[in-house]
């Protein structure tokens, strides 16, 4: 390159040399050389410029680089919100776009006249508000939202200027009905506002994989159809039932009536909202009789072969306790909890104590709320002082109010060979759990329960081939302050039932709200004669479903 | 090699690959048009199919389903005395009966002719 250079440096000399000399003889001449100078150093440095402009608009390139990262997933932006789904995975919740009218109203003309057009296709929708709306001088106002795309076409048609859409999206339930209190449901902007909607907020606008629940369709169908066909037939105002996976504390199904349409939002009320499983608080009744014997056995004060004195009626107070039905003798163990006997639940009380009573109660979490993924949870109701009234009436269940899925989670830790398990919603999650009691007391408890199902109060439960085991209750409401004593009083009947019997899998809570006699019940509106059967006959529909095999020996 | 022969080449070798810069940079250009084209319409077939899938749920309704089979078919709920399970089978000897038939069976139908022909073995 050497060469070059001094070569080009040698002629440039020589030109210097011819403007010097022109300069010095012509000036005429050396004036025409200062200008082509000139010139020359103007285009130079324009084009100068225009390369570079160039190399940088063909090279580097005038836009951002192609952002690689975003080819992996091309839906990834457009999701909204993920989808729940059952366990199965069809589609509980999921999103369907659709579009929405807003007005820029500085474009509009005639708002009067639009807004009578814009009638025409949005009957919904008043003249005078769309008017005023249309008149209100912000330059986005929404005018209706989640059009069909009929509609939507038909606005399009109108042609009026200052209307336009945007794409929008709108939660749907396909199952609209079934398992809406879990569910839950978004307010129009998709932002979750009850059950797994809402405290899954973050989860489902992070993720892109749907959400997984421990439901299953067809057991919350059943479930539904069996309370709704039970509610009907005893009149009663409405009904509430879970079904628990018993070694994982799954929720299989868990349904409230009445219940919610989800797609229909206007129709909710305070009511229907209300999930009586986790949000109601109710005294359980002789449900909690199985917990009453479960401490007797585990302190070792009564035994199997222990004997109550079930003759004469006990006084707590001013009120008296006696059994419904009473047998009137003295009764062993078995035939107490397979009768129901309030007065023998007393006195297995009295053999162990009020103090242990509460220490067990607070181990079984019955004075927690219980931890669910959902924030609609009661609070328990409990007496602060526990005196032994308290004890007393807690031995057969009343002056102590939990809710339903409580009473099932606690009932399902005891028959489960003592190994408490935190109910949850969501498939296959890691379930926190403890030992309650021990795996012997466990066994005698499943003894009784099947001996209550096949000679006592749950023998209307009894269906052939699954090996059901369980406990029915009855409670009486408390009604302006007390429990109302006359013949049509208010009760919440409730029955718990587990199979198989030999290896538990699977438990049920089943509760009817002011059940009423029927000719078929003889008068009586007890758990026995109402939700005990309807329990058999869900079980009869669930079992096969989920594969649990059929014996022709029970 | 003189010098102006090698500027020569020089500037050769230089246009021509900037030719190539250009051809490979507008065929980039096209093939990230056709991405995008893709892309959008990856995007709308995922956004049917999300349709698709949701009106697949709603007539899976179970309450659906249940109605449509009593009107259309015989069919009812299963109930646990139709599940049998394989040693069930074994257990009742149905199994055994059912192979003896199933011999009787494919000898009628063959009426003396070997299953294998085996002149060909």
């Amino acid at each position: 390159m050497k060469p070059f250079f001094q070569e080009s440096f040698f002629k440039m000399s020589k030109y210097l040399n011819v403007w010097d000399e022109s300069i010095r003889f012509d000036k005429f001449y050396s004036l025409t050389n200062w200008r082509l100078l000139i010139v020359s150093i103007a285009f130079s440095c324009f084009f100068f410029l225009i390369c570079i402009r160039l190399t940088d608009v063909m090279i580097f390139g005038p836009r951002k680089s192609y952002n690689i990262n975003s080819l992996n997933s091309p839906f990834e932006q457009s999701i909204p919100r993920a989808d729940i789904v059952d366990r199965n995975g069809n589609i509980l919740a999921t999103h369907l776009i659709t579009a929405s009218v807003y007005a820029d109203t500085d474009d509009i003309q005639n708002p009067k006249q639009a807004a009578e057009l814009l009638h025409s296709v949005l009957e919904e929708c008043l003249v005078s508000e769309l008017e005023k709306k249309l008149s209100s001088g912000k330059r986005f106002i929404w005018l209706a939202r989640h059009l069909t795309p009929k509609k939507q076409d038909a606005i399009r048609h109108l042609g009026i200027p200052g209307i336009y859409f945007k794409k929008d999206y709108k939660r749907v339930y396909p199952y609209s009905r079934l398992a809406s209190h879990i569910i839950g449901f978004c307010d129009i902007d998709g932002y979750g506002i009850a059950g797994v909607e809402k405290s899954f907020e973050k989860f489902l606008r992070q993720s892109n994989e749907a959400l997984r629940l421990s439901i299953d369709i067809r057991a919350q169908h059943i479930l539904m159809k069996m309370l709704s066909e039970a509610i009907k037939e005893f009149s009663a105002i409405g009904g509430n039932a879970i079904f628990l996976k018993v070694k994982t504390g799954e929720i299989i199904a868990m349904e409230s009536l009445p219940n919610i349409d989800l797609n229909h939002p206007s129709e909710f009320n305070e009511k229907n909202f209300f999930n009586i499983n986790t949000l109601g608080v109710i005294e359980p009744g002789s449900v909690l009789k199985v917990l009453n014997v479960a401490i007797g056995l585990e302190t070792g004060k009564i035994t199997m072969n222990s004997v109550f004195d079930a003759t004469k009626p006990i006084k707590i107070g001013k009120f008296v306790v006696s059994d419904f039905k009473g047998k009137d003798k003295i009764l062993t163990l078995r035939e107490s909890f397979i009768y129901s006997s309030n007065i023998a639940s007393i006195k297995m009380l009295q053999a162990f104590g009020g103090a242990i009573q509460k220490k067990f109660f607070e181990d079984f979490g019955l004075f927690d709320p219980i931890s669910l993924e959902i924030s609609e949870i009661g609070h328990p109701i409990f007496p602060k002082r526990w005196t032994e009234a308290t004890a007393m009436s807690c031995s057969y269940g009343y002056g102590i109010a939990v809710s339903p899925l409580r009473i099932l989670a606690t009932v399902n830790g005891i028959i489960n060979d003592g190994i408490f398990i935190e109910p949850t919603i969501i498939y296959n999650k890691k379930c926190n759990y403890r030992k309650i009691i021990l795996k012997r007391t466990s066994r005698i408890i499943r003894d009784l329960m099947r001996d209550a199902i096949i000679d006592g109060t749950g023998r209307r439960a009894n269906i052939k081939g699954y090996r059901v085991f369980g406990k029915t209750g009855t409670t009486y409401k408390n009604k302006k302050g007390g429990y109302l004593n006359d013949a049509n009083r208010a009760r919440i009947t409730s029955c718990i039932i587990g199979f198989p019997f030999e290896d538990p899998e699977y438990i049920l809570l089943f509760m009817l709200d002011e059940p009423k006699s029927t000719e078929k019940t003889f008068g009586y509106a007890t758990a026995g004669w109402n939700v005990a059967p309807y329990s058999g006959k869900t079980i009869e529909m669930l079992a096969p479903i989920l594969g649990i095999s059929f014996s022709n020996e029970a | 090699m003189t010098k102006k022969s090698f500027f020569f080449i020089y500037l050769l070798v230089i246009g021509g690959l900037i030719l190539a810069l250009f051809q490979i940079k507008y065929t980039v250009l096209d093939l990230e048009n056709e991405h995008k084209k893709l892309r959008i319409i990856i995007r709308k077939k995922q956004e049917e199919l999300h349709v698709l899938n949701a009106e697949w749920a709603y007539l899976n309704n179970p309450e659906r389903l249940f109605q449509l089979s009593k009107k259309y078919f015989q069919l009812r709920p299963i109930r646990g005395q139709q599940i049998v399970t394989y040693s069930d089978i074994q257990n009742s000897g149905a199994g055994e009966y059912d192979r003896e038939r199933l011999k009787a069976i494919i000898e009628e139908k063959s009426k003396g002719k070997p299953f294998l022909n085996k002149e060909k073995h």
